[in-house]
């Protein structure tokens, strides 16, 4: 899951403050599940944002809305078209970035902010708790390490490791990170797999990642079906 | 020879050597390089040029090793996977070799992170590269000098003559892996290894025995670390904080004892440790010298580069060995 | 009426007018049978414009006798169970005459059916069949979740000794007073009246399971809180990010609605200020009238009052929305410490408090603009200090504003 974190309100209120009718745009799926921007965080951004501004003696008109994915054009153009016709003058997006991005292509007129910080892929290892373990980094090891992803959880991402920084399971960098590539020791030694690591794993090609550019994933099956009826047209 | 370094040609004819360090300054005043490398002179066989150490910006290592060449002292360049994508690693490495370096250590870098501390603002939020590990560094430098070819498969004619170093933490976690991580970086193409600093003489017999028995002390020549102690807060600070590093209390206790003697007297307590923490430093080369397969050590005197000599001097170790052009050697 | 039985029914033009009543001397016989003996001299009337007769332990069916309802051995009616219709058409019957003894819900359900059969028949001349909807049966309380109750125990009151109970007619059992019948009432688990999700706007993000001090939510595809497990505190509709859980009992916007409804029936312009508005714990009350008695002056004292079962409840919306209303402050009294009947709900509401608290302070309001306080004895005891406390507080910080306004529009015009 991505996870965010919602920003401070003192930020979020600097970005709004000069409009007349905003909309705050919660989404559904993954910044519901890690409580940055669902359809409570809304409510709670919305009525601090209204007292800020009865504070100020201004009059502004706060819509909320939360959309079940904001990565879809299925469920975004309904709340593009909201902001089109209702007279918005801007949008506070609690989805992460890709949803700030595809609501922005969708309103040329409008500018849309952002209301959390996107931070990472990741996982609840305990209520409240949000751990990365995925750097998305477009060509999965982790048959190599078992099942750990040195890319993620290794400050340097460092494919030989561990580097000479691990104390006590931790990592050099804080005593409350763990050390990703003791966990990947630990783990290969307990399946009796730990000859592997001994295998020198040469420099990786990041052209897959980040480094090769902005990225892209096709489905043919998915896509050709467009394609065709596109043509039928 | 691979590089013809002095440091190879005197590993290469037996002798016990010695490397020292020598830590740049925050500015681009290479005078405080030369002073450093005037004061050294003689005192060890090769000379650490740390880079950008713990994260901190410094005149280059690159630059600092050209120096202290003119001062006729041999450095051992350092070079971080922190800073550079292997562009500019392999770049660099041509550089230096291009001006007359042959030694070069490669190493991960501590985390950008370390920079901020102390009075120190340092760059923590800086944007690490880490393209690719030390090994990694090892195995490109060795492709460049061996292979005749860049890491991305371009070829090269003329080669760098880099002799190899990487560093070892035998004591860090999981300790059972470091002995196979040693060999990762041996056969990869280390020449030399520099240890983390060894205080636990005992637990780094340990990993060296382990070492040995894989043959490793044979394909590279392992240089055991030690760290000078200043005083008991360093001692401690080395024990808990820095990783890979243990402090057997014994040590700890001579320290304490170095300072508690002097009183209430602040200025003789700090005499007191300072003396104790070279005598400490003494014995451990004496020790680590007994070792099978320690080929050498490697004295970091963190700004404190003006005590080598003595330390040196009083390891015995002292005058260093010589080479003739021909490469040969002169023992002592 | 204790110790009387009835002697005569007066009537006026066919209507009862009042019953009088005469004096019961002994009940039992010198053999302990039942045998009432009465004063016909002591008596007593009563007014009343109907008797029902409420007395015996089976029907008196004699008033049918020759006619063409259908009896049944035993005492009771033949009927048909699907119509509620008896032998004689227009005539319908419900209740303990058909069934033998039974429960009052199924009596009262009866009665709804027989209601209808008859709504029906006038209409449309027609008998309707009313199928029997199987009422399903909540499951067990599973032992999980019953060691996470907390344990009340019931009060258990002391009868009149038996050597006083013989001398007179006196009750012997005195009954609850309020404040006792009130803590009777926390013993009830709240069956049914619990969280129930919306499968529709459901996440499935697992708050709700790791929040639920009672063990009961769980996610299969979306998240189901099983009725007979549910104990209905509140605390998963209070977090739920995706807002889609709701109360059966008490509706997770009732809190707002209650507030609006008393922000809306006062004219806040004329209350005094500071205007605070209160979320009190009800559990804390030991009488139902002290709450009306204090709910008067509130355009006086400036308080707005609203009433939780379980302040915990509290989102940080909840805590919000009084600001966005015009209050200055917002005083919440919860149970006294350790006293919840909900596991882990004091520290969910430190937790919201604190959040509440970190909103207002990002928008760069006072802090202190909240305060939690924790019912010492009971609201009776304690709650009216805690207002005035509060209020003593926001008034203090309000004039301190004031002037500061006053200066800064001061050095302006000096400027």
């Amino acid at each position: 899951m991505i996870v965010a974190e919602r920003k401070p309100l003192s930020e979020i209120k600097q970005y709004v403050e000069k409009y007349k009718k905003i909309l705050i745009a919660g989404c559904g799926t993954c910044t519901t599940v890690c409580l940055a921007g669902g359809e409570k965080e809304v409510g709670v951004v919305a009525a601090a944002l209204r007292i800020a501004f009865l504070k100020e003696d201004r009059e502004v008109e706060i819509i909320e809305d939360c959309i079940t994915r904001q990565c879809e054009p299925e469920f975004v153009e309904p709340i593009a078209e909201k902001v089109r016709d209702g007279g918005i003058e801007a949008v506070l997006s609690l989805g992460c970035g890709v949803g700030v991005n595809f609501l922005s292509e969708r309103l040329d007129s409008v500018l849309v902010f952002p209301g959390v910080n996107t931070k990472f892929f990741g996982a609840a290892v305990e209520p409240g708790v949000w751990v990365e373990m995925c750097a998305g980094c477009g060509n999965c090891i982790l048959d190599v390490t078992g099942g750990i992803c040195p890319i993620a959880r290794c400050s340097k991402s460092i494919l030989n490791g561990p580097c000479g920084g691990s104390q006590d399971g931790k990592c050099e960098i804080s005593p409350d990170v763990d050390c990703g590539w003791h966990l990947i020791v630990s783990r290969m030694q307990k399946m009796g797999t730990l000859e592997r690591l001994s295998e020198f794993v040469p420099p990786r090609d990041w052209s897959t990642s980040r480094a090769g550019g902005p990225r892209r994933v096709i489905h043919e099956g998915m896509r050709s079906q467009n394609e065709g009826s596109e043509e039928v047209t | 020879m691979k590089s013809g370094s002095k440091l190879e040609q005197l590993i290469a004819a037996g002798h016990f050597v010695l490397t020292s360090e020598l830590g740049p300054p925050m500015d681009c005043n290479g005078e405080v390089v030369l002073e450093k490398a005037r004061l050294l002179k003689g005192c060890a066989d090769a000379f650490n040029i740390t880079d950008n150490q713990t994260g901190v910006v410094r005149l280059s290592s690159i630059a600092a090793a050209e120096l202290i060449m003119r001062e006729g002292l041999e450095p051992v360049m350092q070079m971080t996977c922190r800073d550079r994508n292997r562009l500019a690693i392999q770049s660099d490495l041509l550089g230096a070799a291009a001006l007359g370096i042959k030694n070069c250590l490669c190493i991960a870098g501590d985390h950008q992170s370390f920079g901020a501390v102390g009075r120190l603002k340092g760059h923590p939020g800086a944007k690490n590269v880490y393209d690719v590990d030390s090994i990694q560094l090892v195995a490109i430098l060795k492709g460049l000098r061996d292979d005749g070819v860049q890491q991305g498969g371009d070829p090269l004619e003329k080669r760098p003559a880099l002799y190899i170093g990487a560093a070892w933490t035998p004591l860090g976690d999981p300790v059972e892996f470091r002995p196979f991580r040693l060999k990762k970086k041996v056969d990869a193409g280390a020449d030399f290894i520099q240890t983390q600093g060894v205080y636990d003489v005992e637990l780094f017999r340990q990993q060296m025995k382990i070492a040995v028995d894989m043959g490793l002390h044979e394909r590279t020549a392992i240089l055991a670390g030690i760290i000078v102690p200043k005083n008991l807060g360093m001692l401690k600070y080395m024990n808990s904080s820095v990783a890979g590093v243990s402090v057997p209390e014994t040590l700890m206790k001579r320290m304490e004892q170095a300072r508690l003697a002097a009183g209430d007297d602040k200025k003789q307590a700090s005499k007191n440790q300072a003396e104790e923490g070279i005598r400490i430093t003494v014995e451990l080369i004496q020790k680590v010298q007994e070792i099978p397969g320690v080929r050498g050590v490697h004295i970091q005197a963190i700004e404190w580069e003006y005590k080598v000599p003595e330390i040196v001097k009083r390891a015995g170790l002292y005058p260093r060995p010589t080479i003739t052009e021909k490469g040969e050697n002169n023992a002592s | 009426m204790h110790s009387r039985g009835p002697r005569k029914v007066f009537t006026d033009n066919g209507h009862i007018k009042a019953l009088e009543l005469k004096r019961c001397t002994s009940v039992f016989d010198s053999d302990g049978r039942f045998n009432p003996q009465y004063d016909e001299m002591d008596t007593a009337t009563l007014l009343a414009d109907n008797a029902i007769i409420a007395i015996g332990q089976r029907g008196d069916l004699t008033s049918l006798n020759g006619s063409d309802v259908q009896t049944a051995p035993g005492g009771r009616l033949r009927c048909n169970p699907k119509t509620q219709a008896t032998s004689r058409q227009g005539v319908f019957a419900c209740g303990e005459v058909l069934t033998g003894a039974g429960s009052a819900v199924e009596a009262v359900r009866d009665g709804h059916r027989a209601a209808r059969a008859i709504v029906h028949y006038l209409e449309t001349g027609d008998l309707i069949e009313q199928p029997y909807d199987d009422p399903q049966a909540l499951g067990e309380l599973p032992d999980e979740t019953v060691e996470k109750i907390v344990k009340r125990h019931p009060l258990v009151l002391d009868l009149v000794k038996p050597e006083l109970r013989i001398k007179d007619f006196v009750e012997i059992e005195r009954g609850f007073s309020e404040a006792e019948a009130l803590n009777e009432a926390k013993r009830c688990l709240a069956c049914t009246t619990g969280a129930f999700a919306d499968e529709e706007k459901c996440a499935a993000c697992l708050t709700c399971v790791r929040i639920c001090p009672f063990g009961v939510a769980t996610i299969e595809k979306t998240a189901i809180m099983p009725q007979e497990k549910c104990q209905a505190c509140g605390l998963c509709a209070t977090q739920c990010p995706a807002a889609a859980i709701a109360l059966k009992r008490f509706g997770t916007t009732q809190m707002r609605d209650e507030l609006r409804s008393a922000m809306e029936s006062q004219n806040t312009e004329l209350m005094a200020k500071p205007l605070i508005v209160s979320y009190c714990c009800l559990f804390e009350v030991t009488s139902r009238n002290w709450v009306s008695e204090t709910t008067v002056n509130c355009l006086e004292s400036g308080i707005v009052r609203v009433m939780i079962p379980c302040v915990a409840r509290l989102g940080v919306l909840d805590i919000l929305s009084p600001f966005e209303m015009g209050a200055d402050g917002v005083v919440i009294i919860g149970c006294s410490s350790g006293d919840c009947l909900y596991p882990t709900a004091e520290q969910r509401l430190e937790n919201t408090v604190r959040e509440a608290r970190g909103v207002l302070g990002e928008i760069g309001l006072e802090e202190e603009v909240i305060d939690y306080w924790r019912t010492e004895g009971s609201a009776e005891v304690s709650w009216s200090s805690f207002w005035e406390i509060s209020r003593r507080k926001l008034k203090l910080m309000k004039d301190n504003e004031g002037e500061r306004a006053n200066d800064s529009s001061r050095a302006k015009t000096t400027v």
